[in-house]
């Protein structure tokens, strides 16, 4: 079987294959950027207002990784009080990511998005009861943050958010720092303001 | 055959999914702090491709054999990453299908146990069972060139 005719048609079917796999491979568009400003609507942000370096987060709940990354960020926010601001836009999986997405609205409704939203990074919930405790001791109106819930009010918003995320290229949970995806995952404190120090020194050079 | 198709068509629709997200994926796989950096991004860059020429190897029939052996360790080092992912808690997996197609664990898990168990069996019939393959059409022409010298 093994003829010089079996090895050319085998090398050129290979050769046709990696074609096709170089047309896919040529069709990632690679690192996104964001210009600072161009927040999605409906975000929410904190940090310094006039900030030159903003970070867009576009986390999910469920996702280990993601919520260290948020941890990092929220570190990076006190070590850079008047350098830093943080936006945020959901980005959940399907399940529960969705609907702590929908909780963390839900509390922003009663104006404690960010309470809800460091509560749980402490201790990520796995289920509905956890994300409950969680919403409970920040002190939200239960029954409101249980009809918001139950209602679906805030579905259409989560999903609207992350379709538009998508709709610009997001293509996963990300972190970009004035608009270039940190490519760390999650990478550690020093990564990150490494990544700060170095935007800021580009902004100080401009 | 079927069995060569279904694992084959698997592998090809991974690597299609995968291809045109290869900078995301190189990222996924570091997530997962399995293999250090380095390695983990050569796995993540030579992955997809591996996918897509041994997928297309089985499901035309070339090399059964050793295409099989190479979806084998593929879908172990994938069984490792799955188990991995579940002891750390992801809900799902999001390196097997790209971010279009959300598995949960453990339906990845039961897939890459199929693939390997599909490719063992590949492994041990492969060279002989070679229906509709590349190899079966060769081997075929082969038997009717070489004469055959018979008694007097």
């Amino acid at each position: 079987m093994w003829n010089w005719q079996y090895l050319v048609s085998v090398a050129l079917i290979t050769v046709i294959v990696l074609s096709l796999g170089a047309v896919l491979w040529s069709m990632d568009s690679g690192s996104l950027t964001l210009e600072p400003g161009d927040e999605p609507e409906g975000a929410w942000w904190r940090g310094a207002i006039d900030a030159p370096v903003t970070i867009f987060v576009f986390p999910d709940f469920t996702c280990p990784v993601c919520v260290e990354k948020e941890r990092l960020v929220l570190q990076a926010l006190d070590m850079y009080p008047e350098s830093l601001r943080m936006v945020y836009h959901h980005y959940p999986s399907p399940g529960f990511g969705q609907t702590v997405a929908e909780a963390l609205e839900a509390a922003g409704e009663q104006g404690k998005f960010w309470e809800l939203h460091d509560r749980l990074l402490v201790d990520p919930p796995d289920d509905m009861s956890k994300l409950k405790a969680c919403a409970a001791e920040i002190g939200l109106d239960m029954q409101k943050f249980d009809e918001a819930l139950d209602s679906g009010r805030f579905k259409e918003k989560v999903e609207r958010d992350k379709e538009e995320a998508i709709s610009r290229g997001i293509k996963h949970v990300s972190v970009f720092i004035n608009g270039n995806e940190y490519e760390h995952n999650p990478g550690t404190l020093a990564d990150l303001c490494a990544a700060i120090d170095e935007e800021l020194e580009r902004i100080a050079k401009r | 055959m079927i069995l060569r198709l279904l694992v084959g068509g698997t592998f090809v629709f991974s690597s299609v999914t995968k291809l045109p997200e290869h900078s995301q994926f190189v990222d996924v796989v570091d997530s997962y702090h399995i293999l250090p950096h380095s390695l983990a991004t050569a796995y993540a860059v030579a992955l997809p491709w591996v996918e897509l020429v041994i997928g297309a190897y089985l499901v035309l029939g070339i090399l059964i054999r050793p295409s099989s052996v190479v979806a084998v360790l593929m879908a172990t080092s994938f069984v490792v990453a799955n188990v991995s992912g579940i002891f750390r808690g992801d809900e799902y997996c999001g390196s097997c299908f790209g971010e279009d197609i959300l598995l949960l664990a453990w339906q990845s898990l039961i897939i890459d146990v199929l693939i390997i168990v599909a490719g063992v069996y590949l492994v041990i019939e492969g060279g002989r069972k070679q229906m509709l393959s590349f190899d079966g059409l060769f081997a075929a022409e082969e038997r009717t060139r070489t004469p055959v010298s018979g008694g007097e």
